[in-house]
């Protein structure tokens, strides 16, 4: 009798420790094996809608969710035929485009939420915690550097995330492999002249 | 008094000319670009937004405020090895895959576009205009059962129309499409938002 009644207690046990440990386990998910590269064309960025008084008759739209497009909260002026926006696992953003004003200067804005694994702390005292920082906005290249328009209307440069961070560049993530898992919420082109977002990710069709 | 009138003409068609001028100033936007070919991500794992709190980070080239990382919001069952999601114009197809995931799970997409077309007829006011319409969220998956299942194997794979993506509006998948935000959701778990496009360093 008592037997049996350890056995039923220790079978109990293995299952609450089987069907207990996936659950403790997946508290905090594991990071990705590999996430090398986030690779967009870019659309052209126009102001929200907010629907007003638009009435829409063209079917297989909303009809009242609309308005005029506007660019009084994007750039306005600054043409684009098209860009091509990279972000590498090496830490390299790379743009390519053409149709700008020559002379005119841009730079790629992201927006960022990071994860890093090793982090000390102090309230609460740990050491290896994984830590998420608040989302932030980032222009690369950091000013004064952009990306300069060339006579031919063109832009192509690269320039390195952990530069555009500083001065917290371990948010770029460090020497050993994996340690940062960097949350691309948004990706667009700024005219640095205006301020104003002038093209986004996205597609054309 | 005859140069008076002419020079209360002339300020008149100065002020109508300047309210035609601004008028139409407004009504320009710029021309769209003439070719945004495809969106493709590798994905990272999500995790919830941090509102710094009393967490002060000691190592250095990070931020002193911080916040233990939490998935609370997002969805913490789905396990994820690697993943990808390309959005193309040439096909107009969403396409995932992945690695690592339960089997037998099922995954949906989360998008949010802005979508920006021309040649729309509109009646208030009337005419063909450009418009931006509304930010759009949905959450789909292909047909027929609007999920894309996991193998056995744990590999994900799955291809969705971006007019199915975005119906009743199928419509919003034509045009300037700006893609806002963009996820994969575990549609076991309150579609939770699982991953996102991102870059693991």
């Amino acid at each position: 009798m008592k037997g049996t009644r350890i056995f039923g207690l220790a079978v109990l046990g293995w299952f609450g420790f089987v069907a207990g440990k996936p659950a403790l386990a997946q508290t905090l998910p594991l990071f990705v094996t590999k996430a090398p590269l986030y690779d967009t064309w870019m659309a052209r960025a126009f102001d929200p809608c907010t629907p007003s008084t638009l009435t829409v008759l063209t079917t297989g739209l909303p009809s009242g969710g609309g308005c005029l497009a506007a660019n009084s909260v994007t750039e306005p002026t600054l043409p684009m035929n098209f860009a091509r926006l990279r972000v590498s696992k090496s830490g390299k953003i790379g743009i390519f485009g053409r149709g700008f004003t020559f002379g005119e200067s841009v730079r790629v804005r992201l927006n960022l939420r990071v994860t890093r694994k090793g982090v000390s702390t102090k309230h609460p005292p740990k050491t290896g915690a994984t830590v998420t920082f608040a989302d932030f906005s980032v222009d690369c290249p950091a000013a004064p550097n952009a990306f300069v328009v060339r006579p031919s209307g063109a832009i192509l440069g690269r320039t390195d995330l952990a530069a555009c961070l500083s001065p917290n560049t371990g948010l770029a993530g460090g020497a050993t492999p994996n340690l940062a898992n960097i949350e691309v919420l948004g990706a667009s082109l700024v005219n640095v002249s205006s301020g104003k977002e002038l093209a986004r990710s996205g597609i054309l069709r | 008094m005859k140069t008076r009138l002419y020079g209360w003409a002339a300020g008149g068609l100065a002020a109508v000319a300047v309210t035609w001028l601004a008028a139409w100033a407004q009504a320009q936007t710029p021309a769209f670009p003439q070719v945004a070919r495809n969106y493709s991500a590798w994905l990272v794992r999500a995790f919830d937004a941090c509102t710094p709190g009393s967490l002060t980070v000691t190592t250095t080239g990070l931020p002193a405020q911080g916040c233990l990382s939490s998935a609370t919001v997002v969805d913490n069952q789905m396990p994820m090895q690697f993943g990808k999601i390309t959005i193309s114009k040439g096909n107009g197809k969403i396409k995932v895959f992945g690695r690592g995931l339960t089997p037998g799970g099922r995954v949906k997409v989360q998008l949010t576009v802005r979508t920006t077309r021309n040649g729309i007829s509109t009646k208030h006011p009337p005419g063909t205009k450009r418009v931006t319409f509304q930010d759009t969220t949905v959450v789909c998956g292909p047909p027929p059962f609007g999920f894309i299942a996991v193998w056995p194997s744990g590999n994900l794979g799955g291809k969705i129309d971006l007019s199915d993506c975005l119906q009743p509006y199928p419509g919003l998948a034509l045009g300037n499409i700006e893609i806002v935000d963009v996820a994969l959701v575990n549609a076991d778990n309150a579609n939770k938002v699982f991953a996102r496009p991102g870059i693991m360093r």
